[in-house]
């Protein structure tokens, strides 16, 4: 199918950044959204890096202890979200996250507790969707393929049938797919405490 | 879809712009940097064998680049229009005035001249066989060796012809004979071609089927077929006679010698003397009635002059037959399809393709039939005439039938049939003044059992604006506006927005060749299918943003519409929402012309089952001093189905009957010992305004069941074809004599009004 | 054969051009000075697409040579626009689906707007009679017929002393 020549303008797509940050930390045995990470909780940390990547609105996604992960949001201007059955598996959050985003041209899902992708990186996702159009654009750290991911609408019926994470849906339309490359060493999310230790020494080791 | 937005007004032709203006570029006007002119030579004789060629001398002339024999063709050297025996350069006989020996390229036109004066050929001329007849012989000299000269002979019969002749109460029986006739097209055949930076061979062609050329023009470069590319600049007509290809695969043997562009054209008497005509028929008729005029058997036999080479004739002979029984209930038919090779000038497509002459026939039987019985030319064909249901003698069921007795009845209305006695018919003592009737049919789509499909690209821009990449020729015919038309009204925009790019067989798949009345049926049901898509994400869009049910919405005019009225949002919105979404905005749409399973199989093998019905009625004045003919009155009655492009119908009728009535009068090729003698416009006498009386048109629409768009089925036939029968009729009518063969100039019928 | 200097103008601007004397001025009109718009159809007077106004006269330029169009004013389809504004005849001829190809319509155009400097309210037989030298295959006359009429009827409305500007 031949493409459109034409490059749109996509400055006035409307964009949700959409916030991850359902799950319960299983092996992490605290809910590890609400560890500190440089000063300010995990959870709030990425809020923040999606607020400034210039996406149209924040949609953040909670369930498990979502009394104390909204508590961590307080004061950002973000939407929510909850997710009652976060215990299913992640594509409950996909649902979940379908349901709420009526006005959105497409959206973009991050996982919250990946700390070392900030808003640098989200915003590269923002501008790939906008300068070629794709209906997926999906990231790739090295050799391995891993949130973040955008999904223009035309796709949110079948992110509302995952049972965990978006795979399928990037297999499936693999010849509509924009990859942008990461740095591996952005990798890193928190599963475990010894994931959570290297994390806070490289924060610090790193300019604030 | 919201009706009579743009489908049934009267709107421009999307390129009436550049046509008004001067700009739109036809191939004669394409100009490319180095380009170099194109001429052929042909041969003084219409047959002759070539004892040497050499080009020496021509190739040594300062400005000329290429002088090609049929040994320089790299690939196959035949055009291949159903078979391969047309050569692009003959290799050693000379069959027709028209055959082509050596194709240069020269820095212009004069050079080129030069080059061909300049080449030196040797000829045996031979004896040419020019008569038919003595052609069919056996023992025959063969006009293409170790083929027979009986190029086809096939019969068709249904139920029994012979009883039904025996149990007559009335036969008509005589022997019809019909001239070439010339296309005339306003510019002549044309192409202009050149090597582009990626090797890919383009030709600009001024054809009616740009990838079938393509697949030509690749065979005789001996080129894959991604190698070539053909596009379609704007075309001055055509009418069958650009069907089968003319020079454009020799302007392409050219460039890819060259690597130049190079232009050729062909003047108009090398164009009268070289393309295909239409075929002269002659038709020996029986018809038989009952003594109340109920048709019981037609058995005819025509032997038409094929030419030399095979082109289009197979298909005319077989059209020819499927429609000799005329538009009327008939159980016992035969009709004997004879074709000869001859000398004579080639022979093929023109609008009608065998029809009008099998109308010329039927028709001016059927006025006999009437005379004989005392009956009125209206009454016995009201009387024999088909309806919806009735089965024909090809086996054809007629799905939509109520056109044929409802034009034949308009038609009398319009000329005031049952009062025309009233008016003087002897205004002067050397005038007598008569009425004359015809009504016929004509299918459309290329028959049941062969391939008719057409494919069609369609995208929508982030503003609303269009592309449509069809690849069906527009010769004048008008196809492009109809696409636009469709394509407007499918997705809700003007007609503004809609950009149909020319036919490009690298931009646009194949939408098969512009003939056969089937383009509108055929392309436009493809953009019909590709708007469905696109026309789903625009409306998804609108119920996401606004909430309604997509049951109360509609696009039109460029703007939403909600239960009827005007919405805020315009197409361009929503076509903006829909890329954003990563909703399509861009669909293939493919159509295939299927014919039902569900009846019995028609006997007739590839009968057309779509029907253009239509009755002319002609009034005349026959000066019996000079024999002139003048038409006062001509009333045309059409079935169009449905008129998507009203102006683009009525133009089709008016210059179909134009081109009927110098089918009818004057338009004749004089050819003696293969030479056409009158090879000029001046000589070749067409009807022009002053000739032509003011039409009265009426079109039905009567939709056609069989799956067309909105129940259109092409017209473009249709006019051409009653014309001639008609006005031979009132001629019958005005001086009590009738005429067996066309043109009926005036010493026809000076000759007719001294028969006994 | 004799290349001679030449000097026409052709709507209304001033065109130098070398040609030889054999040459046509519709051969010079579409190949030295790159106007297009007249057509050849058969290069021998009796058609009609090759037709320009020559010094107020309607003439088949593919019969004129080269000495005859020496110091003429010339007026193709090409100068019937006037700042990118159609002529009513231009637009007219559109609407009422004068032509179908198109290859006839700048010579048509000629011979109609010919008429229209004379003739401001033509019936259909002056109509036919102007163009009875302009040859259509495709559309018959009676669009045309419209079309001038119509034109007419425009010129007529709007003119109050408007000059139909040429040359």
């Amino acid at each position: 199918m031949q493409q459109s020549a034409i490059q749109p303008d996509y400055t006035d797509a409307m964009v949700t950044a959409v916030a991850l940050a359902a799950g319960a930390s299983t092996r992490m045995g605290a809910q590890k959204l609400l560890l500190p990470l440089g000063n300010e909780p995990l959870v709030r940390r990425a809020a923040r890096q999606l607020l400034d990547a210039g996406f149209a609105e924040v949609l953040v996604i909670v369930g498990s202890e979502h009394e104390k992960v909204l508590a961590a949001l307080a004061g950002l201007p973000i939407r929510h979200a909850i997710n009652a059955d976060y215990a299913t598996g992640m594509g409950s959050s996909f649902r979940t996250a379908v349901e709420h985003l009526d006005e959105s041209d497409a959206a973009m899902f991050a996982l919250a507790d990946q700390p070392f992708v900030t808003a640098k990186e989200y915003r590269a996702v923002l501008d790939a969707y906008r300068q070629h159009a794709p209906a997926i654009v999906s990231v790739r750290y090295g050799n391995v393929t891993a949130p973040p991911q955008l999904f223009s609408r035309a796709l949110f019926p079948e992110l509302a049938q995952l049972a965990d994470g978006a795979r399928p849906v990037l297999e499936r339309h693999r010849d509509q797919m924009f990859v942008i490359d990461f740095p591996a060493e952005l990798l890193l999310d928190i599963d475990t405490p010894e994931d959570y230790e290297r994390a806070r020494s490289r924060l610090s080791s790193q300019s604030p | 879809m919201a009706e009579s937005g743009v489908i049934g007004r009267w709107v421009s032709a999307p390129g009436a712009h550049d046509i008004v203006t001067g700009k739109a570029r036809y191939c004669p006007d394409l100009d490319f940097p180095g380009i170099l002119s194109g001429k052929l030579l042909y041969s003084p004789h219409a047959r002759a064998r070539i004892r040497h060629l050499d080009v020496s001398a021509a190739r040594k002339i300062p400005g000329v680049f290429a002088v090609l024999t049929h040994a320089d063709i790299p690939g196959e050297n035949s055009y291949l229009y159903a078979e391969p025996d047309q050569p692009l350069l003959v290799v050693d006989e000379i069959r027709f005035q028209g055959d082509a020996v050596v194709a240069v390229a020269a820095i212009d036109e004069q050079t080129a001249d030069a080059a061909l004066r300049a080449i030196q050929v040797e000829y045996q001329a031979l004896d040419g066989i020019f008569d038919p007849l003595g052609a069919m012989q056996a023992g025959s000299d063969q006009v293409v060796a170790g083929k027979d000269n009986i190029l086809m002979h096939k019969t068709y019969r249904t139920g029994d012809v012979e009883a039904a002749l025996a149990s007559a109460d009335v036969i008509v029986e005589n022997t019809y004979s019909t001239q070439w006739a010339e296309h005339a097209f306003l510019e002549t055949e044309g192409g202009v071609s050149l090597v582009d930076e990626d090797g890919v061979v383009t030709v600009y062609s001024s054809c009616q089927a740009p990838h079938r050329d393509r697949m030509q023009v690749a065979r005789a470069l001996g080129l894959p077929e991604s190698r070539v590319r053909v596009i379609t600049p704007y075309i001055g007509g055509a009418f069958g006679g650009k069907d089968e290809a003319h020079v454009q695969i020799h302007a392409a043997l050219l460039a890819h010698a060259t690597h130049r562009p190079v232009r050729l054209i062909r003047g108009r008497k090398e164009s009268i003397l070289t393309h295909v005509k239409r075929h002269p028929f002659i038709v020996h008729c029986i018809t038989a009635a009952t003594s109340e005029g109920r048709l019981l058997a037609v058995k005819a036999r025509a032997i038409a002059d094929a030419g030399p080479y095979s082109n289009a004739t197979h298909e005319v002979l077989n059209k020819f037959g499927e429609f000799i029984g005329g538009p009327y209930t008939v159980q016992n038919l035969e009709v004997e399809k004879i074709a000869v090779r001859t000398n004579n000038p080639i022979t093929g497509a023109f609008r009608g393709f065998g029809a009008p002459q099998a109308a010329f026939v039927y028709e001016s039987q059927m006025d006999e039939l009437a005379r004989k019985l005392g009956m009125d030319p209206l009454e016995i064909r009201l009387l024999n005439g088909v309806d919806t249901g009735t089965r024909m003698y090809t086996g054809v069921v007629v799905r939509e039938g109520k056109a044929m007795k409802a034009s034949l009845s308009k038609a009398a209305e319009m000329i005031g049939w049952e009062q025309r006695r009233k008016l003087e018919r002897r205004p002067a003592p050397h005038l007598r003044r008569g009425w004359g009737m015809a009504t016929i049919l004509k299918g459309s789509g290329m028959g049941r059992g062969l391939p008719d499909h057409a494919g069609v690209l369609l995208e929508m821009h982030r503003d609303g604006s269009v592309v449509l990449q069809s690849g069906a020729a527009d010769m004048g015919q008008g196809i492009v506006t109809v696409l636009a038309q469709l394509a407007a009204e499918s997705l809700g925009v003007d007609m503004s927005s809609v950009h149909v790019a020319r036919a490009d067989t690298a931009r646009a798949p194949d939408a098969g060749a512009s003939c056969a009345s089937r383009q509108v049926m055929v392309s436009g049901n493809a953009v019909l299918r590709a708007a469905v898509p696109i026309r789903n994400s625009l409306l998804q869009v609108a119920a996401e943003k606004t909430g309604i049910g997509k049951d109360h919405l509609s696009l039109r005019g460029g703007r939403l519409h909600v239960d009827g009225e005007p919405h805020d949002f315009s197409v361009a919105d929503l076509a903006k929402r829909a890329l954003f979404r990563g909703y399509p905005l861009h669909a293939e749409g493919r159509y295939e012309l299927e014919y039902p399973t569900d009846a019995a199989e028609p006997t007739y093998r590839y009968s057309q089952e779509i029907f253009q019905f239509c009755t002319q009625i002609a009034q005349v004045l026959v000066d019996c001093e000079t024999g002139q003919v003048k038409v006062e009155r001509l009333i045309a009655v059409h079935d169009a189905g449905k008129m998507i492009n009203p102006g683009g119908v009525f133009g089709q009728i008016e210059g179909g009957v134009a081109q009927g009535i110098g089918y009818a009068l004057t338009e004749e090729l004089r050819v003696k010992e293969g030479h056409t003698l009158n090879a000029s416009l001046e000589n070749y006498v067409i009807p022009m305004a002053l000739d032509i009386p003011e039409l009265e048109m009426d079109v039905l629409e009567m939709p056609e069941p069989l799956g067309t768009p909105l129940g259109a089925k092409g017209i473009a036939e249709s006019p051409i074809i009653p014309t001639a029968p008609a006005i031979r009729n009132a001629i019958f009518d005005a001086i009590g004599k009738p005429l067996h063969q066309l043109p009926m100039t005036a010493e026809r019928v000076l000759a007719a009004l001294d028969a006994p | 054969m004799t290349e001679m200097d030449i000097r026409l103008t052709v709507n209304g601007k001033l065109q130098h051009v070398k040609a030889e004397s054999i040459r046509t001025l519709l051969s010079i009109l579409r190949e030295d000075i790159g106007l297009t718009g007249t057509k050849d159809g058969c290069s021998s007077g009796d058609c009609g697409a090759c037709v320009v106004m020559m010094n107020e006269q309607v003439v088949n330029s593919c019969m004129v040579l080269a000495p005859q169009a020496d110091g003429s004013r010339v007026i193709t389809v090409e100068g019937l626009a006037r700042n990118g504004e159609l002529h009513p005849l231009q637009r007219a001829f559109g609407e009422t689906w004068a032509f179908q190809c198109g290859f006839c319509t700048p010579g048509m155009l000629i011979s109609c707007y010919a008429l229209l400097l004379s003739n401001d309210n033509p019936s259909r037989d002056e109509i036919l009679t102007a163009i009875a030298g302009n040859f259509c295959r495709c559309t018959g006359y009676q669009g045309v017929v419209n079309a001038v009429q119509q034109a007419a009827a425009e010129l007529r409305a709007g003119s109050a002393g408007e000059d139909v500007q040429h040359g």
